[in-house]
């Protein structure tokens, strides 16, 4: 694995433009893998090597992105919430919709794809898997919400 | 170069708001398809545009086809941005008039380099459109002085004594013959006559409104219509032109050249209905008339005293009296 910890940040924002990177533009291990404590502490639910490419090493942009994450997932996922609880399956793909886009561009690919699922579950209209489905997402979502938190420090730091 | 983007996505726009910025782009964000629309429908709107594929109000494939709809404008270069995968949905953002489409999330390399394609296809329609501008004015233009050529300038006088006569208005036509010419080429050379021509048709056109018209008729002939002209002062206009030639000899490669031009003139409103070519043949016999009277000067077409039967039937169309 070569993704690195929101521990990392601060090693990955130090690191020049395709220095330390793969082919793919990936981080490589050398430069950034995260320490075992690291690991043991939680899973890597942002992909920083992503972020970082996607903003092109934009510290500044990554500031604005979370943020702007901060201020909008919070109506998202409450959104989402409601239209789950309420079976309203096309209220359910239209708010999983909004918030895969919303992950996708935080680079956080297992919360995009459990909203994704989410997503399809809506399209299908089967509601009877909306609840079980959200729960897993609400666990993810919960976990990432702090990482944010570390990311946010990081780059404001 | 500017470029519009379109999503409701928040972090998207702004990712991409400053990813373009930094690619060098004039950025115009918007949230939704409405909005995009109406901004690549401006006359100078953007002709780049990145368009999430959902949004609220318009979707991108509609937006595509609003934009589509107008054949007056600018092609604009429009990429759909979607985490539809399916080759169903591809086909179907494509046919909507989409010029190509990129899944989220994007890569910022790779959307600068699709965008560079939008750029290279967007400069190639420039350029056909000033090649085919640039075939229309040598169709329409005379090559050496730029002036309407005889086919347009006859089309345009048609056109302006049918006006005249609807409107009940009068249209002064002047044709006009530098004097001795023929000398000026034999005597400075045809260079030093081509730069007199040139020179003749801008004092020409310096010297009426900009609603009037200035044609190369012939060699050195030049056929001027006033448009909606005064009878009162169809000879003042005349000779104010007239003079304006004269004033000054035009400074040659060859050397100051003294010039000087005859000219017919014809108020339409004086000669019923008449074809252009049985008007043009008027003011050429008047043209006549000034060059026998010594030059550089202008003469007045006037009709003949006609019985009142001919002239009832001058005064009918001229399909009526085949």
């Amino acid at each position: 694995m070569g993704v690195p910890s929101t521990k990392g940040l601060g090693a990955l924002l130090r690191i020049e433009p395709n220095h330390g990177r793969t082919k793919k533009g990936k981080h490589s291990a050398s430069s950034c893998l995260p320490n075992k404590r690291e690991k043991q502490m939680a899973k890597n639910l942002i992909d920083l090597g992503e972020l970082l490419e996607r903003t092109e090493n934009d510290r500044e942009l990554m500031k604005d992105l979370l943020t702007i994450f901060k201020e909008e997932f919070p109506q998202r996922h409450q959104a989402l919430r409601e239209a789950v609880q309420s079976l309203n399956a096309t209220n359910v793909a239209l708010e999983a919709h909004a918030l895969k886009g919303m992950l996708s561009n935080l680079a956080a690919p297992e919360a995009s794809a459990s909203v994704a699922e989410i997503e399809r579950l809506g399209r299908n209209n089967e509601t009877s898997r909306f609840l079980e489905s959200f729960s897993r997402f609400e666990a993810i979502a919960k976990e990432l919400s702090q990482q944010v938190e570390d990311c946010m420090a990081e780059v404001s730091g | 170069m500017r470029i519009l983007i379109a999503d409701d996505e928040l972090m998207s726009r702004r990712l991409l708001e400053k990813t373009m910025q930094r690619a060098g782009y004039d950025v115009t964000a918007v949230e939704n398809g409405q909005l995009a629309a109406a901004e690549l429908c401006k006359p100078e709107g953007p002709r780049l545009a990145l368009l999430d594929w959902i949004m609220p109000e318009l979707d991108g494939p509609g937006v595509c086809r609003e934009v589509r709809k107008r054949k007056d404008h600018s092609y604009v270069y429009m990429i759909l941005l979607t985490s539809k995968e399916k080759k169903e949905d591809v086909v179907a953002g494509l046919e909507s008039g989409a010029d190509d489409y990129l899944t989220k999330p994007f890569d910022p390399e790779e959307l600068k380099a699709r965008l560079r394609t939008g750029k290279r296809i967007l400069d190639l329609e420039d350029r056909l459109i000033e090649a085919r501008e640039e075939m229309r004015f040598q169709a329409t233009h005379d090559a050496l002085t730029s002036l309407w050529n005889r086919s347009v300038i006859m089309e345009l006088l048609g056109r302006e004594l049918t006006r005249a006569r609807r409107e009940n208005k009068c249209t002064a036509i002047l044709l006009g013959d530098l004097d001795h010419f023929k000398n000026v080429n034999d005597t400075y050379g045809h260079l030093a006559g081509d730069e007199v021509l040139k020179e003749t048709a801008r004092r020409l056109v310096s010297s009426v409104r900009s609603y009037d018209f200035v044609g190369r008729f012939g060699g050195e002939e030049f056929l001027v219509t006033l448009n909606n002209c005064d009878p009162a002062f169809g000879l003042a206009r005349a000779e104010k032109i007239r003079k304006t030639i004269a004033e000054n000899p035009v400074e040659t490669s060859a050397g100051p050249v003294p010039i000087s031009m005859s000219f017919g003139l014809l108020l339409s409103q004086e000669w019923g209905y008449m074809s252009v070519v049985e008007l043009l043949h008027e003011v050429d016999t008047a043209l006549y008339g000034a060059k026998a009277a010594g030059r550089n000067c202008v003469k007045v077409a006037v009709p003949k005293a006609q019985p009142a039967s001919a002239r009832e039937l001058a005064a009918e169309p001229a399909w009526r009296r085949r």
